[in-house]
């Protein structure tokens, strides 16, 4: 029996940046829907607002004005502490720009989120050992992130982001500063996490990659467009 | 995020950049190593006057010469006039001594000697151990109360002395001239140990009345301490005193003459000691509270570098999960460790300047307090967390996403 329970739920959701009298819509009253397990894809010409809603969906900034319900709690009520702690549990984000941190090795990058995450008895070697073999790092634990081509240093954010065993994944771009192989690679590593029952959304600009998703969301201008079907 | 991991990444992170870091604690480790001096000097200050109160004894007084504005009243303090202060009820006994370089000659021999005169030793200086004893005789018998009374021309010669005018031979008995004045030698003092570059065993002692009479002349000036019976009679003392200087200097009070005089006990002496200490130490405290405030600004200035530099790891450590309180923790604990560093620093180097200030700074004496440490300890933290505290809270409050975006 399917409880059809979103996982991520937004009402008019709304970012706006003021400059004096003006102010200028980021995003504008975008509601969405995505359902557990589903892989949407977000799409749209630059400056459409899709990597402003991606950051929203992540807690990593806070909206203007609307709701956001994430896995039923109402996230635009939280403080700081349980932004931190949502961010740390439920959500893994992963950027085109990888963003790791340039002076910890492989695994420390991977063992990150769980330091955050107060949870002391899980063996935190254990863990990044295990994540960084499952993409494919097992051989390059101490490497630092300049020592790594593009698509080791996304593997290596990848399994930063599963380290604790979200149920959502955000992906802003992933493939963005990839060659088209080793895009293809990093595809087909996030098609694997999400057959494990996550939620993936993704931000892209690339067709192809929007074609693999379940659902295309089109953004223009801030705003949900036509194109969405 | 527990505290070792924090405590891990903040040393990663300043390791990362050590001259910086060594620049940054340059203030704290100066205003420490002032504390430490700082409580060295106070130290050393009240240990010498200590010293001094051991050696010399708190019931005594001081009489010194006083120039005064009519010059032509002005009286020395003669031997007589110190000796006969003995015969005073409340006065014990007193010490003064009449010394000069004079000429010594036997025979062929002619030897510059340092002349002491110096009244005859109490039953007290006689018992005393060899070691801490002025008169400790290697040979003979020291001089008498009565050598003293009579002006008699004995003498006693220091070690050096004997052996330079009379090689092998026993002095005992013998007769030497000093400044062509016959006396007879009646004793060898025992060897002194060397303390500086002047020989401490190149002198002849004789009566102080016989050097007063045959070679200082009689108007020669001393200062005389007195022995007072006991501490709590130190102010009437004083005005006994006082009144018989006074009689035989012919001071009128009443006409408003001046004393030529000065009377002083050694503890209000010590008392002015303790007190330009004092004075120094918290000049020098200033120094210090200055110093940590500079260096506190500068570990300020550092970490608010530090954390505009670093906006985008702190973006990426909010993004994975770090709250405020995470990001706080990390930078006000590397503010601390930097100024801890700075602390320990400052606390060796002072430490180690303590040797220093004592062998190449004349009147300052320093000793090592080991309370300075645990405060210089407590300051150099306080520094750390009172001015990290600022960039540490910017640094928690940037929004992640604007952090990342950061280049």
């Amino acid at each position: 029996m399917m409880l059809s329970t979103p996982v991520i739920e937004t009402k008019s959701l709304s970012k706006e940046y003021g400059i004096g009298e003006i102010k200028v819509y980021a995003l504008k009253e975008v509601s969405i829907k995505v359902e557990r397990g589903e892989f949407v894809a977000i799409m749209g010409s630059s400056g459409s607002g899709k990597s402003t809603l991606l950051n929203l969906l992540g807690c990593l900034d806070r909206p203007t004005s609307g709701s956001y319900v994430l896995d039923g709690q109402d996230v635009a009520r939280l403080g700081d502490k349980e932004l931190a702690r949502i961010r740390n549990r439920k959500i893994g984000v992963i950027f085109q720009t990888f963003n790791l941190l340039p002076r910890l090795s492989a695994q420390r990058n991977v063992e990150l989120p769980l330091s955050y995450s107060r949870d002391e008895k899980r063996n935190h070697d254990l863990r990044a050992r295990e994540l960084l073999e499952m993409v494919g790092l097992g051989k390059r634990l101490r490497h630092m992130p300049t020592e790594m081509s593009g698509g080791e240093q996304q593997r290596v954010a990848i399994a930063r982001a599963l380290v604790n065993d979200p149920s959502i994944i955000l992906a802003d771009e992933p493939t963005g500063n990839l060659d088209s192989a080793t895009g293809k690679e990093v595809m087909a590593l996030l098609r694997q996490v999400i057959e494990e029952g996550r939620t993936l959304v993704m931000v892209t600009h690339d067709k192809a990659i929007g074609g693999q998703s379940d659902r295309i969301i089109w953004l223009r201008d801030g705003a949900l467009s036509a194109g969405e079907f | 995020m527990s505290i070792w991991k924090t405590l891990r990444t903040a040393v990663e992170s300043l390791s990362h950049s050590k001259l910086r870091s060594l620049l940054t604690i340059l203030g704290i480790v100066i205003g420490v190593t002032a504390v430490i001096i700082v409580f060295a000097l106070g130290t050393g200050a009240t240990q010498s006057v200590r010293q001094r109160f051991q050696y010399l004894g708190s019931n005594q007084l001081q009489i010194n010469p006083r120039p005064v504005e009519n010059r032509s009243r002005e009286k020395p303090i003669t031997v007589e006039e110190a000796l006969g202060m003995e015969s005073l009820p409340l006065v014990k006994g007193v010490h003064v001594s009449l010394t000069g370089t004079k000429t010594a000659v036997n025979g062929f021999v002619k030897l510059d000697i340092n002349l002491v005169g110096t009244v005859a030793p109490t039953a007290e200086e006689l018992a005393q151990k060899e070691e801490n004893s002025n008169w400790s005789l290697a040979k003979g018998d020291p001089f008498t109360r009565e050598d003293v009374e009579y002006e008699s021309r004995v003498c006693i010669l220091g070690s050096t002395v004997a052996q330079q005018l009379f090689l092998d031979e026993d002095p005992v008995g013998q007769t030497i001239s000093i400044n062509g004045i016959p006396f007879l030698v009646i004793g060898v003092f025992t060897e002194k140990p060397s303390t500086g570059p002047a020989d401490p065993n190149k002198f002849i002692r004789i009566p102080i009345t016989t050097a007063a009479a045959e070679l200082f002349g009689r108007d020669a000036s001393v200062s005389v301490t007195a022995d007072i019976v006991s501490e709590d009679k130190l102010g009437e003392a004083t005005t006994e005193i006082a009144t018989y200087l006074r009689q035989r200097h012919s001071i009128d009070m009443a006409s408003g003459q001046e004393d030529d005089f000065s009377i002083s006990s050694f503890e209000a002496q010590a008392k002015a000691a303790m007190e330009s200490a004092r004075t120094f130490s918290s000049l020098l405290s200033g120094l210090a509270a200055v110093s940590l405030l500079v260096g506190g600004i500068g570990i300020m200035n550092i970490m608010l570098v530090s954390v505009s530099e670093r906006t985008r790891e702190i973006g990426i450590r909010k993004a994975v999960g770090a709250n405020h309180g995470d990001i706080i923790k990390q930078f006000l604990l590397e503010a601390t460790i930097l100024s801890l560093a700075g602390g320990l620093l400052g606390i060796a180097i002072g430490i180690g300047a303590i040797p220093v200030i004592n062998r190449y700074s004349q009147g300052l004496f320093a000793a090592f307090a080991w309370q300075s440490v645990p405060l210089a300890f407590t300051f150099s933290v306080l520094v750390g967390i009172v001015f990290g505290f600022y960039p540490a809270q910017r640094a928690s409050r940037l929004n992640p996403i604007e952090a990342l975006r950061h280049e």
